[in-house]
């Protein structure tokens, strides 16, 4: 098969893959990470606090106990209120509002603040970089639409990609090694790659088609061209009672048995426009859920018309589950992990690759202190949560010190980046004896065991790639 | 038995690879119809994988699963060699007008690709023939697929100033098209 592209344009398209890659390579490597842990949001949460209390089943009253007992809690009632219910991934209640979230045991007493730190952390650098919001999001977004170029720019610059589809070369030139990994990882997964880059550049970038598609058809109204997209809010005008969510509850058990309920939004409680939305998902259908509209009374209003409406407002509202892998059973969310986890893996070798070709100076030893200093410092951060310390803070502390140990340790990289990976060996290991230490010393819930797994996992892989660095006769700790 | 399909599926599609990797090792025109069959087996374990688990879901498990046994013929593959050669170090010093270029292409591929590629994305939907969710989402999901080709290219032919005058023609139209 004759490749479609001269030599020039192949030359070309090189160098275009170069620039943008080296231009979002790090940011690149810091998102694929961070999105990588966040496959297992709900597992990190459960982690997080393993002492709360875990079920699936659970009376409807209990929800309206629950929505008491945090209204008691709370100075001002939240224009919406969120009921979020037991969920395979995630089988606690909880209650949240604005800033206020509480967890809900068996009894309906609302026992403790959601508190997870440590994943709202990863949530904001892989969704904001950590920056302020709006800006965070948009600079994210763009990365993602970079990483679309890239994608096209690497295709188009690798003329031997059937040749070389099965081709791996390891031990001789490090810099052959690094691009056959870096294009037999990527080439593979091209259409996941190519998913991810779309679904994460839509999150921000679609802020600015609203502000063009509202001026020019809504006269502005940015609210109308949403309820144009996901449906308009219900206009209720009754005195506020009771919530019946029994009745509704019932109503959705008959009529969609497949649906399982997700979490009920309670809007303007308390008012005259008070009314309430049951979430469920639907089996086999990527739309995130489908929302049914009911009013205090229980009594059914209409649904929004997500699931199974026109494949616009389906894709719309699929973009998330697609994007975080969060649908399926564990076995995707594994196939999301390894996925991603290739995809950091193509970041860093396609720096690399770029590093293979300059003669060692601070660019080198700085790209090796984030590789291996981002998981370590994410580590010693699980370890802050673990113990109620200031998590951000240890997270850019121990950044800073791997950073300072890589510029003026005298020993050479290939021995830095070797102890770096000890230490994140140690500290992924002592994580996990920590939290099984705790895990035991509360009620046992089982929460957080796939996730030490997880990590004991990484810790015997890093081992062992440690011991295999130690037989092929790499330095290790020596000047 | 959504097990048992399930591990159809997957046979099915290591079977498939099998014969895609045999033709690929084997380079020999003989083996052309092993690497024909066996796409065609990753096609069948691509619609089991569908009809198992919904089009949607189905069609993102089947590239995944096919991703990581493709990268397991890969690792069987390795080539291992000791002698390790020395790379060849590149010094560049890049000039002020490379330089100037650089920053040239930088404005280009960034604000002024932005504003045409959202401009560009909604205004070509609007000329399909169906509802505003359906061009939204449409012009949603091109336009990052646009601005990161656009990237592409304009690294590609470094040519910021003629870049520069399409892309702001490119606006000046879609905007003339969408507003009036």
């Amino acid at each position: 098969m004759k490749f479609p592209f001269s030599k020039n344009t192949v030359l070309k398209s090189t160098y275009s893959h170069s620039v943008l890659g080296l231009a979002i390579g790090t940011f690149m490597y810091l998102l694929c990470l961070t999105g990588t842990l966040l496959v297992f949001t709900e597992y990190w949460e459960r982690w997080e606090q393993p002492h709360i209390p875990e079920f699936s089943e659970y009376p409807p009253s209990i929800l309206n106990v629950a929505l008491e007992n945090f209204l008691q809690k709370v100075d001002e009632v939240p224009e919406t209120i969120y009921l979020v219910l037991p969920t395979a991934d995630l089988p606690r209640i909880h209650v949240a509002g604005d800033i206020n979230e509480w967890w809900v045991d068996q009894k309906r007493n609302i026992i403790e603040q959601v508190e997870t730190p440590w994943t709202e952390l990863v949530k904001n650098i892989h969704v904001y970089l950590h920056l302020p919001k709006t800006i965070g999001i948009l600079i994210v977004s763009i990365i993602g639409a970079i990483f679309i170029g890239l994608i096209i720019s690497g295709l188009i610059a690798h003329p031997s990609i059937v040749k070389d589809a099965f081709k791996v070369r390891i031990g001789g030139n490090r810099r052959i090694e690094m691009l056959d990994i870096h294009n037999r990882l990527s080439v593979w997964a091209l259409p996941f790659h190519l998913m991810i880059g779309i679904t994460g550049a839509f999150f921000g970038m679609v802020g600015l088609l609203v502000v063009i598609a509202a001026s020019a058809f809504y006269n502005g109204d940015r609210q109308a061209l949403f309820d144009d997209i996901y449906g308009s809010d219900p206009v209720i005008q009754e005195a506020p009672q009771e919530l019946r969510f029994d009745i509704a509850h019932k109503y959705i058990e008959s009529q969609y048995p497949e649906a399982s309920p997700i979490y009920i939004a309670i809007q303007n409680y308390g008012t005259e426009e008070q009314y309430f939305e049951f979430a469920a998902t639907f089996p086999q259908t990527l739309a995130y859920s489908e929302i049914f509209r009911f009013r205090s009374s229980g009594e059914f209003i209409n649904r929004q018309d997500l699931i199974g409406g026109s494949i616009g407002r389906q894709a719309l509202y699929s973009v998330y589950r697609l994007h975080f892998g969060h649908f399926g059973n564990l076995a995707v969310r594994t196939l999301y992990i390894i996925l991603g986890l290739a995809l950091t893996i193509i970041s860093v070798t396609g720096i690399n690759l770029w590093l293979c070709k300059k003669q060692e100076n601070w660019l080198h030893r700085q790209w090796c202190a984030l590789v291996w200093g981002i998981p370590i410092s994410l580590g010693l951060a699980a370890f802050a949560s673990l113990l109620a310390l200031p998590v951000i803070y240890l997270f850019i502390f121990s950044q800073v010190i791997c950073s300072i140990y890589c510029s003026f340790s005298p020993h050479s990289l290939a021995v830095k980046k070797n102890f770096l990976m000890l230490i994140l060996t140690g500290i992924l290991l002592m994580v996990s004896l920590i939290h099984l230490i705790l895990l035991f010393s509360f009620e046992f819930y089982l929460s957080g065991i796939t996730i030490n797994i997880l990590l004991m996992f990484i810790t015997l892989a890093l081992f062992l790639a440690l011991t295999y660095i130690k037989s092929s006769k790499v330095a290790l700790f020596k000047p | 038995m959504n097990i048992l399909m399930t591990s159809v599926a997957s046979i099915l599609m290591a079977l498939g690879l099998l014969f895609v990797y045999v033709n690929w090792k084997k380079k020999s025109p003989n083996f052309k119809l092993a690497a024909l069959l066996g796409w065609l087996m990753v096609v069948i374990s691509s619609s089991l994988f569908i009809y198992l688990h919904g089009k949607e879901f189905g069609i993102v498990i089947a590239l995944g699963t096919l991703s990581l046994m493709a990268w397991c013929f890969v690792v069987f593959n390795i080539k291992r060699s000791s002698n390790a050669k020395k790379l060849r170090i590149h010094n560049s010093n890049d000039s002020v007008s490379s330089k100037l270029q650089l920053i040239g292409m930088f404005i280009v591929a960034g604000p002024i690709n932005i504003v045409a590629c959202s401009l560009f994305s909604m205004a070509w939907v609007l000329v399909l023939p169906t509802d505003r969710v359906d061009q939204m989402s449409l012009a949603a999901l091109s336009f990052p697929t646009l601005f990161g080709l656009v990237c592409c290219l304009v690294y590609m032919y470094q040519k910021p100033l003629r870049d520069m005058i399409v892309l702001c023609s490119i606006s000046i139209i879609s905007a003339l098209w969408i507003f009036l």
